[in-house]
């Protein structure tokens, strides 16, 4: 969180994580088409040839003033392939809350294991854990046909009970609800711990 | 006292004294290097005040790429065993450069200079800059109120319902 009181900004990082082509970067491609230009700015993509993320996506987006504060939220996704894990790293730091997207079908529950221990690894070493921080859990691709059903997916994933929606993001079915899901995670944390 | 440009945390305040002070030096150093323009963001890609002619429009994406590149360079860095890191980062172009470099271990400062500025002025006035800042930053105590000041059960209603408007959900 960076608050700039000369300009009355408090700007707030949430990090897009999750296993490779689960929907991270499609998350950002909805919400920067669906806001009004005058809520948004730019989105930023940092991707290979074969669309994939290479290093981030990048999209801020700002409400109007509330008490006299402007938030702005500065929305991330990082690299879900193995191999970018130093990338995941550096775009973690500073980070306010996680939206874990999980990939629904029947075959990529170990990858979506795998990222999950990732990003609590990567956690810790930023002095966070799963366990005290603030972060949702999207499970996406609810339109294909083997897809993991929803309390299954619960008992392997949503071990912190954390607030869960479901998802198909490429046609834009929950995106707006998780990403309001995760902002009223942080404001909330605000509140308790600092 | 917190010292602004070295500790790493997870809150940041900054005054509007500090945030004044910032401003002035950042003006001084468009002046005397003629540069086009001069942006100061954190560390984590947020922009924090800027001073020139306003070609760049995305001043927050901007910041996110600074920040990206300077910690990916810094990586770079440390993969081929320059323990200390880069000191800065230049970029060349067809008709503006970019001078990059970290202020301390939390801040960045980005410089856009015509090709007719030599970068060694350049050199010369972000460093003279660098330290300016950092007397600034490190006498800074954190601005007075907390997070928790105003974001509080009332702000988060009405974020929320802010954001059903926004999202028109
Ligand atoms: N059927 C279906 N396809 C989806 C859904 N969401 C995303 N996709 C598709 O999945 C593919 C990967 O999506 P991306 O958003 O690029 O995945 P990513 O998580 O950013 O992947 P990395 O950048 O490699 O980490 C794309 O072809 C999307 O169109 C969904 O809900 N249903
Ligand atoms: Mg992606």
């Amino acid at each position: 969180m960076f608050v700039n009181w000369a300009l009355q900004e408090v700007n707030l990082k949430i990090v897009y994580y999750g296993p490779g082509l689960s929907g991270k970067t499609t998350n950002l491609e909805f919400i920067y088409h669906k806001l009004d230009p005058s809520l948004r700015g730019d989105l930023i993509t940092l991707k290979t040839r074969e669309e994939r993320t290479l290093y981030f996506d990048f999209l801020q987006l700002e409400v109007g003033r509330i008490k006299g504060m402007k938030p702005k939220f500065n929305l991330y996704t990082i690299p879900g392939q193995v191999y970018y894990s130093y990338s995941r790293k550096i775009i973690l730091r500073g980070v306010d809350g996680v939206v874990f997207v999980a990939d629904s079908q029947a075959d990529r529950m170990t990858e979506n294991l795998d990222s999950l221990m990732d990003l609590e690894q990567n956690l810790i070493e930023n002095g966070h854990s799963l366990e005290n921080f603030p972060w949702v859990l999207q499970y996406n691709k609810r339109d294909l046909p083997r897809v993991i059903p929803i309390n299954e997916l619960n008992a392997k994933l949503n071990f912190h009970r954390v607030p869960v929606v479901e998802a198909v993001a490429s046609r834009g079915a929950g995106v707006m609800e998780t990403l309001k899901s995760a902002i009223q995670g942080v404001v909330g944390r605000v509140q308790k711990v600092i | 006292m917190l010292q602004l440009a070295e500790k790493p945390a997870e809150q940041f305040m900054l005054s509007t004294e500090t945030f004044n002070q910032v401003n002035d030096i950042l003006r001084d150093l468009v002046t005397s290097t003629r540069s086009d323009f001069a942006l100061f963001c954190d560390a984590n890609g947020n922009p924090i005040t800027h001073h020139g002619k306003q070609h760049v429009v995305n001043l927050s994406g901007l910041s996110a790429l600074a920040a990206g590149n300077f910690a990916a360079t810094a990586e770079m860095a440390r993969v081929i065993g320059e323990k200390e890191g880069f000191k800065f980062i230049f970029q060349e172009g067809d008709r503006r450069n970019l001078y990059l470099c970290n202020v301390g271990f939390n801040f960045l400062l980005a410089i856009i200079f015509d090709k007719a500025v030599a970068l060694g002025l350049v050199r010369i006035f972000a460093n003279k800059t660098v330290e300016n800042l950092k007397g600034v930053l490190d006498k800074a105590a954190q601005a007075e109120k907390k997070a928790s000041d105003f974001i509080d059960s009332e702000f988060g209603l009405l974020l929320g319902k802010e954001l059903d408007k926004s999202f028109s959900l």
